[in-house]
């Protein structure tokens, strides 16, 4: 294995919460209340279920393999080059959803702060970080994380106590106005974000207790739904139909706050946090792109190809869509049967090809021998 | 080819380096002839104007002529006359027994200094000297006599200057490595603490103390200070601060890995929390490995308090650690890309203040923090009665005219004096000395980029934070990676009752500290006195 390092789970945890909460802070409520409207809250409940499910079939591959990485037992359960050809799609979710990621930070940047910057230098930025700390290695991106994890929090409990005042609560109600049909497809968005768990995928081998591993994953399921809740909830209240129609609401929400009469548009100091949130989460794509990499290219060491990547995912992000409207187009046209397939479809039809082929007994017998 | 040119042309530096050091010398041993012996050390210490000869003859019974080698100086005054009293005593009572060779007659019966040795080795008997011991040859032995006599002129225990506290014990450490160390065994008395000598330096042959509770410590992080103390080939150690750059984990690091303390009882807690201690000879300062972070924001005076005020003060140094970083990019940043953070009316006063500055932001801070680094440097060399004048030169010209002249505005000068109050409030000069100058490059960051250059500035020093390790622990803990069983004495002080155990990365050899449950209480009915 490529890393020598260990995480705790407690870590991995924390490094999953901000594969999700990384970005969906800004876009989320938009997303959801396009479809769900005023019932958006719910999606972020209902989006639990296939979360979950998520979480307890990557333990069951795991448990099966537990000190490999995802390259090698995918060889043992697939064959060669199925297992290759897995990878390299998976490598291609990965370095495509980086470039996404990067994309709607610097988008949200450039329009919200600095709207005559050239949007190349917060791409440029952004991967630098990434490669920094991808170069640095797992354990330091985990304690990057754990060191951001409770800034990042306080951010948003200040958002919902800080506009409690705000709320207009007849925004929610009538509940269920169109039916339940627009909250399922609402839905759809949430489970994708949190679909980005799959990552523990190629990070479970790396835990120094593996079986600890479902455990911290749900509590940190847990922690994420207890944000979006207030989130979504807190943007409708709010906003209330508008809410469909901005870009950036969360954010909106921020530059609603006004402090003890003074201290006002303090949105400036949240965007601050939140890119370092968005930082963690292009750092943990960026490592687990370069660590599978590695691992395919048969290389000795990942950080030879931190370098690369970065030049690849830079270009990518500047020439996937030439402006927000058509950038905006690629969620539902291109994010989302890819994010089903590598995120849902794939782990659910590893871990039925182990069942089919019997691995889990052999394991099982191997165990019992010891 | 010009470098094969050069390469001809400066072969002679590269043959130079593969003859040996001179400074190797055969191990020779002493001759049982005094007048060879006496010829050996003349010309050994030719011209070293401070070494003294003595010759003289015992009589046991019979005259046997004697050499007494020592550094004036070095050497103290008493030993040496009583070792001479002693041997030329004439009227010695005790008869010499004809086998007994003389050397260890006079050790056992004639000499009456504690601390006595035999060596053979002349180049030994050399260094001996050299460190202030008595050696004596006599004529016919193949043994000379070591006399432990070292004792010179020292500053006495005096309060540590760099480290003043309001309470807490008054001692500090002198240039004298005995010294240090009897002042930490009179701290901690027990045999576990456990102090183990080298000697670092061809030439300054310096003694450095490695020294550690044993049972506590742990003894693979011993063994690491042990063999990067070895792996040191110099010639000189003057300072613990040769030392420190040597035996660092990340050399290029702006933070500095090594905790330096010139107080006796700070070596003593931390000693206690499972830490090692490095003394080096002829400094006051020790250094203290491995060492996090945080620990640059706290004082031994913390412990000394009472826990509320002391928790007040480390957060209150939180702040202000970030205050001497970010506020000078803060306002950079403000007033040039977030002027809507700002309250009207203040907006208005910052914008009058600056109508008439001809430069920008960055450009007026740095002018500001540079006038500011250059008085601090200004103040710290000049000798105590000229300070004053620094203090005032710079209040009046640097502040008062600068402003009225319009070359700053009101504002930059609050933000440069908050600065610069806040870096002086932080207790390590080590710590605020990475900060000192990380502020520059987040400046230049704040004003071209605003709060999103300052914020990927924070990132790339957090990154690197989270990758330095002090000996192996790393430097963010407890906070990155949590172990929030620490934090009772990280962000907080808690009372000291209730600090139970060692932190958990360095001390866990022998975790607990003391017993628990032990906050006081009011006795209980039946035993209160009527």
């Amino acid at each position: 294995m490529l890393e020598s390092g260990k995480i705790t789970p407690g870590q991995a945890g924390f490094l999953m919460i901000f594969t999700v909460l990384g970005t969906s802070n800004l876009v989320m409520p938009v997303l959801t209340s396009r479809y769900a409207q005023m019932d958006a809250w719910m999606t972020v409940i209902l989006a639990s279920l296939p979360h979950v499910l998520l979480i307890f079939v990557m333990n069951g591959i795991r448990k099966n393999f537990p000190q490999e990485s995802i390259v090698s037992y995918l060889k043992k359960i697939t064959g060669k080059y199925l297992g290759i050809l897995i990878i390299l799609g998976y490598l291609w979710y990965m370095i495509f959803t980086l470039t996404m990621i990067n994309r709607t930070v610097s988008e949200f940047l450039l329009t919200s702060f600095m709207p005559e910057t050239p949007i190349e230098v917060f791409i440029i930025v952004m991967l630098l970080l990434g490669a920094w700390v991808t170069k640095a290695g797992l354990e330091v991106l985990a304690r990057v994380a754990t060191f951001i994890m409770p800034l990042f929090l306080i951010s948003f409990a200040l958002i919902f106590l800080l506009l409690v005042g705000e709320f207009n609560f007849s925004y929610l109600t009538p509940v269920f106005e169109y039916g339940s049909k627009p909250v399922i497809r609402g839905a759809i968005y949430p489970t994708l974000w949190r679909g980005e768990y799959v990552l523990m995928l190629f990070l479970w081998p790396y835990l120094n207790t593996p079986e600890q591993g479902l455990r911290s994953l749900l509590q940190s399921a847990v922690i994420i739904v207890l944000v979006m809740l207030p989130i979504t909830t807190a943007s409708i209240a709010v906003f209330g139909p508008l809410t469909p129609h901005m870009y950036f609401p969360t954010f909106a929400l921020v530059e609603y706050i006004e402090l003890v009469g003074f201290i006002t548009r303090i949105d400036a100091v949240f965007m601050a946090v939140w890119i370092a949130g968005a930082f963690v989460k292009i750092g943990i794509f960026y490592y687990c792109i370069c660590l599978t990499l590695g691992e395919v290219l048969g290389l000795k060491d990942y950080r030879y190809i931190v370098y690369p990547v970065g030049i690849i995912c830079g270009a990518l992000t500047i020439f996937i869509a030439p402006n927000v409207a058509v950038f905006e187009n690629l969620f539902p046209t291109v994010l989302i049967p890819m994010n089903l397939l590598f995120q849902y479809l794939m782990p659910l039809l590893i871990l039925g090809l182990i069942y089919l082929r019997g691995l889990h007994k052999e394991k099982r017998g191997e165990g019992d021998g010891v | 080819m010009v470098f094969n040119k050069l390469k001809e042309k400066f072969k002679g530096l590269w043959a130079d380096k593969k003859t040996p050091p001179p400074n190797q010398e055969e191990k020779k041993l002493l001759s049982r002839s005094l007048g060879k012996n006496e010829k050996y050390f003349r010309d050994t210490f030719n011209r070293c104007s401070d070494v003294i000869f003595r010759k003289f003859e015992v009589s046991v019974p019979d005259p046997v002529p004697v050499l007494m080698v020592y550094l004036d100086g070095l050497s103290s005054f008493i030993v040496g006359e009583s070792v001479v009293r002693s041997l030329m005593n004439r009227y010695l009572k005790e008869k010499r027994r004809g086998d007994e060779p003389l050397a260890e007659h006079a050790r056992d019966h004639l000499i009456s200094v504690p601390e006595i040795k035999p060596e053979k080795d002349l180049g030994k008997l050399v260094d001996f000297v050299l460190s202030g011991d008595i050696i004596l040859i006599m004529d016919g032995e193949p043994e000379g006599l070591v006399i432990s006599s070292r004792g010179w002129e020292a500053r006495s225990v005096s309060e540590p200057e760099a480290e003043p506290l309001v309470r807490g014990p008054r001692d500090g450490f002198t240039e004298n490595i005995r010294t240090n160390t009897s002042l930490i065994r009179r701290r901690l008395k027990t045999s576990r603490l456990k102090l183990e000598s080298l000697e670092i330096g061809s030439i300054t042959k310096t003694a450095v103390i490695i020294t550690y509770i044993d049972g506590i410590v742990n003894e693979k992080l011993v063994a690491e200070v042990r063999e990067r103390l070895a792996r040191i080939k110099t010639d000189s150690i003057l300072e613990s601060g040769y030392l420190e750059q040597f035996i660092e984990d990340n050399p290029w690091s702006l933070f500095s890995q090594v905790d330096v303390t010139e107080r006796p009882d700070k070596v003593c807690g931390n000693l206690l929390e499972g830490r090692v201690a490095v003394l080096v000879d002829n400094t006051p300062f020790a250094l203290i490995v491995p060492v996090l972070f945080l620990q640059f924001l706290q004082t031994p005076e913390d412990y000394y308090m009472r826990p509320f005020q002391a928790s007040f003060l480390r957060a209150l140094r939180l702040v202000t650690l970030n205050i001497a970083l970010l506020l000078p990019s803060f306002y950079i940043a403000i007033t040039t890309f977030h002027q809507e953070m700002l309250p009207t009316s203040l907006l208005l006063s910052i914008a009058q203040a600056r109508s008439g500055v001809p430069f920008p932001a960055l450009v007026e801070a740095l002018l500001m923090e540079m006038a500011f680094e250059i008085v601090r440097e200004a103040g710290i060399r000049l000798p105590s009665p000229m300070g004053q004048a620094v203090s005032i030169v710079a209040s009046l010209v640097v502040g008062q005219a600068a402003v009225s002249a319009g070359l700053v505005s009101p504002a930059m000068l609050i933000v440069v004096a908050l600065t610069a109050m806040a870096s002086f409030s932080l207790p390590s000069s080590h710590a605020t000395e990475a900060i000192r100058l990380l502020r520059f490059p987040i400046m230049f960051l704040a004003a071209t980029l605003g709060l999103f250059g300052v914020m990927a500035g924070l990132l790339v020093i957090l990154i690197h934070l989270c990758s330095l390790r002090s000996f192996g622990v790393p430097y963010l803990s407890p906070i990155a990676p949590l172990t929030l069983r620490d934090w009772k004495d990280v962000p907080v002080r808690a009372p000291w009752w209730a600090m139970f155990t060692r932190p958990r990365l360095i001390g866990y050899k022998e975790p607990q500290r003391q017993e628990f449950f032990q906050m006081p209480r009011p006795p209980k009915r039946r035993e209160r006195k009527p």
